[in-house]
C-alpha cells in the first residue's frame, strides 16, 4: 500500500487571510495553532461522543465552537465541514450529523498531520515567512 | 482604554486579546457570560466590549441585557459571532449590542468597529458633562455658586418630607444682609458682588456639610439645616451672624462692615407645615429681627397646626 504524501498546509489553510488577522505577527501564529494542536483533540472526541450517544444539542455546541476556531484560523474547508455538521445536529437529523461527523473527521485527518509538519519546522507557511 | 473580552474558546480569545493589546487596548479576558457582566457592571469597568454569543452561564444576548439593566455609564457592546443569520443579529441588537461582527473577523474591521464604539463613547461623555454643567447652571447661582431660589426650595421640600418620615426637625434661616442697597450706592454693583461672594464663602464655611445655603433673591438667602432642632437652629443662626459681622469685607474699594439678620424657623414646632408657610413665618421673624435693629436674629412664632394649611 502506498502512503499518500501529506499535503501543504497551505493548500488547507487560506494563509493570506489568517496572516493578515492576526497583522502578520508570525510569532502569535505559531502560538496559537500550537494552542489547537493541544486543544482539537479533546473538542474532536467530545464531538464524536455527542454523536455517539445522539446528543444533538452538545453536538451543535461543539460544533459551533470548533466552526468558529476553525473560522478564525481560516482552516477554510474544515471549518466549512463542521458548519454542516452544526446545521445536520440542530435539525436533529441523526443520519446526516453521522455522515457529516465522518466528513469532517476525514477532513481533519488530512489537515492535522499537514499541521504537524508545519509545526515541526518542516514547511515555511508562506515564502518569506518560517514560522 | 480597557475592552472586555468575552469568548469560551481560547485560540480567538489569545487571536483577539493580541491584536487589541498591540492597538493599544488594555484588554480584560473573562470566559464566561456571568463574569463578562461582573467586569462590565464595575464602576470602574470597561466600557468597550466584545461578547461572543454562545458562552457558558450566560450567552451573547443575555450579557447584553444584564448590563443595559443597570442605570451606569454607558457601554459599547460588540456581538463577534459565528451565527450570522439576519434573525440573529437582529436578536443581538435588540437585546442591546450595538454593534455585530461575524467569525471569522477581519482584524482592521475589527480595529475600525472599536474606534466607531470610542468615537460614540467620546460623543457620550461629552453629553453627560454638558448636561451636568447645565444641571449645575440650573440649580446653582452663578454669582456665588450657593443653590439657586429653585434648588434650595426643593431642598427645604425634601427635607421636610423626610423630617416628617422619620419624625425628625428641619430648621430653616431666612437671611438677609443689612442696608445692602446702600453697598451698592456708595461702592458700586461689582462691590456689592464681592460682599455677596464673601457673604456666601463665610456661610458655607459654616454650615455642617449636609447643610444647604441657596441665595434667596438679591441679598437675601434661604439656610436648611437637617435634623437641627429649635435650640441648636438658634445658635447656628447667631453663628452665623457673628462671622458675616465679625470683620468687614474686603474689596477692591477697601474693607466695607456688612450685617445680616436672621429669622428663624424650625419644623418641630408643627410639622405639618407646607414650605409657603415656613418661609411665610421665617420671613415674618427676619423682619421682627429688622424692626429689631438689624444685625440680629429672631424665633418665629409657632401657629396652631388648624391654621397651617
Amino acid at each position: 500500500m502506498t502512503q499518500l504524501p501529506t499535503p501543504s498546509l497551505l493548500n488547507l489553510v487560506n494563509m493570506p487571510d489568517l496572516l493578515d488577522r492576526v497583522d502578520n505577527d508570525c510569532e502569535l501564529l505559531r502560538e496559537l495553532l500550537q494552542l489547537f494542536r493541544v486543544e482539537f483533540p479533546r473538542l474532536q472526541i467530545e464531538l464524536q461522543n455527542a454523536v455517539s450517544t445522539t446528543n444533538m444539542l452538545q453536538t451543535a455546541k461543539t460544533a459551533h465552537m470548533l466552526k468558529g476556531m476553525l473560522a478564525n484560523l481560516s482552516f477554510e474547508r474544515a471549518a466549512a465541514s463542521v458548519e454542516t455538521l452544526e446545521e445536520r445536529a440542530a435539525l436533529e437529523d441523526r443520519p446526516g450529523t453521522e455522515s457529516a461527523l465522518n466528513a469532517f473527521d476525514n477532513e481533519v485527518a488530512t489537515l492535522l498531520p499537514s499541521l504537524d509538519a508545519y509545526l515541526a519546522g518542516q514547511e515555511p507557511l508562506k515564502k518569506g515567512f518560517d514560522l | 482604554m480597557k475592552i472586555l473580552v468575552a469568548e469560551d474558546e481560547i485560540i480567538s480569545l489569545r487571536m483577539i486579546g493580541r491584536v487589541l493589546e498591540r492597538a493599544g487596548y488594555e484588554v480584560i479576558a473573562v470566559d464566561d457570560g456571568r463574569k463578562a457582566v461582573e467586569q462590565l457592571c464595575k464602576v470602574d469597568g470597561p466600557r468597550i466590549a466584545l461578547i461572543d454569543w454562545m458562552m457558558p452561564e450566560l450567552d451573547g444576548p443575555g450579557v447584553c441585557r444584564e448590563v443595559r439593566k443597570h442605570d451606569q455609564h454607558y457601554i459599547h457592546i460588540l456581538v463577534l459571532t459565528s451565527r450570522n443569520s439576519k434573525g440573529d443579529v437582529v436578536e443581538a441588537l435588540e437585546a442591546g449590542a450595538n454593534d455585530y461582527l461575524v467569525k471569522p473577523f477581519d482584524s482592521e474591521e475589527l480595529k475600525a468597529r472599536i474606534g466607531v464604539g470610542m468615537r460614540i463613547l467620546r460623543l457620550e461623555d461629552d453629553l453627560v458633562q454638558a448636561r451636568e454643567d447645565m444641571r449645575y447652571k440650573a440649580t446653582h447661582d452663578a454669582l456665588t455658586t450657593l443653590l439657586s431660589r429653585g434648588a434650595i426650595l426643593d431642598m427645604l421640600t425634601r427635607e421636610l418630607a423626610r423630617t416628617r418620615r422619620e419624625n425628625g426637625c428641619t430648621s430653616a434661616l431666612m437671611l438677609d444682609l443689612d442696608h445692602f442697597k446702600s453697598v451698592n450706592d456708595r461702592y458700586g454693583h461689582l462691590v456689592g458682588d464681592e460682599v455677596l461672594r464673601e457673604v456666601s464663602r463665610r456661610m458655607l464655611g459654616r454650615v455642617r456639610a449636609y447643610d444647604f445655603v441657596g441665595r434667596f433673591g438679591g441679598e437675601e438667602f434661604l439656610v436648611v439645616l437637617n435634623n437641627c432642632a429649635s435650640v441648636n437652629a438658634t445658635e447656628r443662626a447667631e453663628d452665623l451672624r457673628r462671622i458675616i459681622a465679625e470683620c468687614p469685607i474686603e474689596t477692591l474699594s477697601g474693607p466695607v462692615p456688612i450685617t445680616a439678620s436672621i429669622g428663624v424657623f424650625s419644623s418641630d414646632e408643627s410639622s405639618s407645615l407646607v414650605v409657603e408657610v415656613i418661609l411665610q413665618q421665617a420671613d415674618r421673624a427676619l423682619y421682627a429681627a429688622k424692626g429689631a435693629g438689624r444685625n440680629c436674629i429672631r424665633i418665629a412664632t409657632p401657629i396652631p397646626c388648624g391654621d397651617c394649611e
